[in-house]
């Protein structure tokens, strides 16, 4: 089955910007492979809940996912995919996600096994006159700040840079 | 005058059911995940803020700022006026870690950093903490029901607090940010009103307003003293009122969840923001007021009421229009409803997952943990109704609430800040500070008579400075243990492999950062604030 992907919203022109905003001084695009775990809301389309094994919570991707473009993956880092996180872990922080926001509550994981999908992303770095660098990472969605994906993706940079 | 009229019953019904209505039809639905992660955001940052604030504190402001004003003026906005420095302080410091550590309850980023018993120990002062300032809560709904209905405030605690933990088990007014938008606005609306009407009624207008509060020197603001048994200085405002701020909104559970369940880091924040601008002037506003209802009473040969929590209410009940007065009185009850149903549901939350799901059941199943919630909601109802009937000897409940968060708070921000500041704290250190902190907020409290503000800045104190030389005593933590607080990237081999990707990358031209710039705004803001309130009280001093 082809990977599945999140669509590139925010450009370059956008996230360089943004990432300008946030003190950095370099960027490039990225993709990172995750995991989607089907939850299911009664009387509406499914909901994507995008975990991997380096993050302590998972993302909510409410909308379709499309299938990965074959350019749109030649052109840009790709950070790979580890295993899929354990499926009663990521139940259990699915239960907690729901006991937190009540909104959510009536959203359930679903049995279905998990998709492979790529989440687009732009990575700034940052520090270079400091001689101390920083990694920041915004959404390729949205644009919006995703600190708490650090840890993945530093894995996937430093598994790429061994593949290399 | 109008008494609470059935016109005035019915927009209250009315009210109610459709702040219930819009909740059950627009909170469990996929707009709401729709808004949780990347795209399709629709809700602008203001109204986020604005929620925020009404989850804050909407009803106890509305009922306790202007007893408040009324006995002492604008002295106490000093409480207030650090709130700005406080959320630059958090949005810089506190909620970028809390964020990244992928949370849901403030407390685990203290078992990773120091271990099981000060998560537990953590997460037991907040229970006592926002038990205790939960029954403030639940008072000042009960005394607006018994000013409207005449019926004893006792017996209205009680039928509050059976509406507030029913809804809250039954699932609640879901959080809908435009019903809580709504309830802002018509909790000022009732501020302007009032303010309409009270100088409609003076001979003078504003001028009687303005001469009554300078002749009682009701706008002096700004008091420079620098002795410590001032309640209400500069200083006590700004040393320990920054502490108790940064305490409350930051190590609280009830205060933080919001922020900890945004999508992005950027979007906390930005509900901080909102409130670092809005909440001095609302306070100002409701302060005010009480200055013209002291005006207002004394030119209407008025005996003000033993409870000053009463004044208020009491006014829009008797004064308002038929209608306006239901409109307003149910926004109250509304956002009263907002807090309880928020506070209840972060206390049984923590009781589940930082006690039960540990300790009692680790294993169980999602229904089980759901149930146990429910249970854990009944009890922190229960614990909060005792603690609500004597909520009214505690004086004016919005000084109630930030008195209590002030006995706990201190040691608890002062763990965090070991946590995030100091590499080389640990456990054993992280456990000492927060009882000698504590330990040391109740010495100053009941020994010497220092401002209540200054409670915060002694625990942070007393808990960093012991946490940090017992720390010095004993082994200094492991990797894993600093790994929610030291950046991921500082590994020599990270560095060096970052450096070859960055050189690489597309280079970018710089610019000031933007979160520094939205501090400065609040930095600004303060300054504002502060000059604004010296030049009132120039003025009023002629």
């Amino acid at each position: 089955m082809a990977e599945r992907a999140l669509p590139w919203r925010c450009d370059a022109q956008a996230a360089m910007a943004r990432l300008r905003r946030l003190g950095a001084e370099r960027f490039e695009a990225a993709r990172l492979a995750m995991w989607a775990f089907t939850v299911a809301l009664p009387g509406a389309d499914p909901v994507w809940l995008l975990c991997h094994r380096r993050l302590e919570r998972g993302l909510l991707w409410p909308a379709s996912l499309a299938t990965l473009a074959d350019d749109d993956a030649d052109e840009r880092l790709v950070l790979a995919a580890e295993a899929p996180p354990d499926r009663q872990r990521v139940a259990r922080l699915w239960f907690w996600e729901r006991l937190a926001r009540r909104g959510l509550w009536r959203a359930r994981l679903s049995e279905a096994s998990p998709l492979a999908v790529s989440l687009p992303l732009w990575l700034g770095y940052a520090g270079e006159r400091r001689g101390r660098r920083q990694l920041l990472v915004i959404s390729g969605v949205s644009g919006e700040p995703l600190a708490a994906l650090k840890p993945a993706v530093l894995a996937g940079l430093r598994e790429d840079a061994q593949r290399a | 005058m109008s008494e609470f009229t059935w016109l005035d019953s019915a927009v209250l019904v009315v009210y109610i059911l459709a702040i219930a209505f819009i909740g059950a039809r627009f909170g469990r639905n996929q707009h709401d995940t729709r808004d949780y992660f990347l795209g399709g955001r629709k809700i602008p940052g203001w109204a986020i803020g604005l929620s925020v604030m009404a989850t804050q504190a909407s009803a106890i402001t509305f009922i306790g700022a202007p007893g408040w004003g009324f006995e002492g003026g604008l002295e106490r906005l000093v409480t207030f006026i650090n709130v700005p420095l406080a959320m630059a302080v958090l949005i810089l410091l506190l909620v970028p870690v809390f964020h990244r550590a992928g949370i849901y309850s403030i407390y685990e980023l203290l078992e990773r950093r120091f271990g099981p018993v000060t998560r537990s120990l953590s997460a037991a002062l907040f229970l006592i903490a926002r038990g205790l300032a939960t029954g403030v809560v639940l008072y000042a709904p009960a005394l607006v029901l018994s000013v409207v209905t005449g019926w004893s405030v006792n017996l209205t605690i009680v039928v509050m607090a059976l509406l507030a933990v029913s809804y809250t088990v039954l699932g609640g007014i879901s959080a809908v940010i435009w019903t809580d938008v709504i309830q802002m606005f018509v909790l000022w609306l009732g501020a302007i009103v009032s303010m309409g009407l009270m100088v409609a009624s003076l001979p003078g207008g504003w001028g009687d307003v303005f001469a009554f509060g300078a002749a009682h020197d009701m706008f002096d603001a700004i008091d420079l003293s620098f002795d410590p048994t001032v309640t209400y200085s500069l200083w006590a405002g700004l040393i320990g009122g920054v502490f108790l701020h940064i305490a409350y909104f930051g190590t609280d559970q009830s205060q933080i969840q919001r922020v900890l369940t945004s999508p992005s880091i950027a979007e906390g924040q930005r509900s901080l923001l909102i409130g670092g601008y809005l909440l001095v002037p609302q306070m100002l506003l409701f302060l005010f007021i009480g200055v013209m209802l002291a005006t207002y009473y004394d030119q209407h040969g008025l005996t003000a009421p033993d409870n000053l929590n009463e004044l208020f209410p009491r006014y829009v009940v008797s004064a308002f229009p038929p209608g306006l007065a239901g409109l307003v009185i149910a926004g109250v009850f509304a956002a009263a409803m907002s807090s309880l149903d928020s506070a209840l549901n972060s206390l049984s939350a923590v009781t589940v997952r930082d006690f039960y799901g540990r300790f009692v059941r680790p294993d169980a199943s999602d229904r089980h943990y759901l149930k146990a919630s429910r249970w854990a909601t009944v009890f922190w109802g229960l614990y909060a109704t005792l603690f609500a009937f004597f909520a009214g000897n505690l004086g004016p409940v919005i000084e109630a609430v930030n008195r209590i968060g002030s006995w706990f708070y201190g040691a608890l921000l002062g763990v965090f800040l070991l946590a995030i500041l100091s590499h080389r704290s640990n456990a054993r250190g992280a456990v000492a500070g927060l009882v000698a902190g504590m330990g040391a907020v109740w010495w100053v409290s009941s020994s010497l008579s220092i401002s209540w503000l200054y409670n915060n800045a002694v625990g942070v104190a007393v808990s960093l400075g012991v946490g940090y030389l017992v720390s010095l005593a004993t082994p200094a933590p492991s990797r894993e243990q600093l790994a929610d607080v030291v950046i991921d990237e500082s590994a020599p081999d990270m560095q060096a492999l970052l450096s070859r990707r960055a050189a690489a990358a597309h280079e970018i031209t710089p610019e000031a950062r933007l979160t520094r710039r939205r501090c400065f705004g609040l930095l600004l803001w303060f300054v504002l604030l502060v000059a604004g309130l010296a030049l009132l009280q120039a003025v009023a001093h002629g």
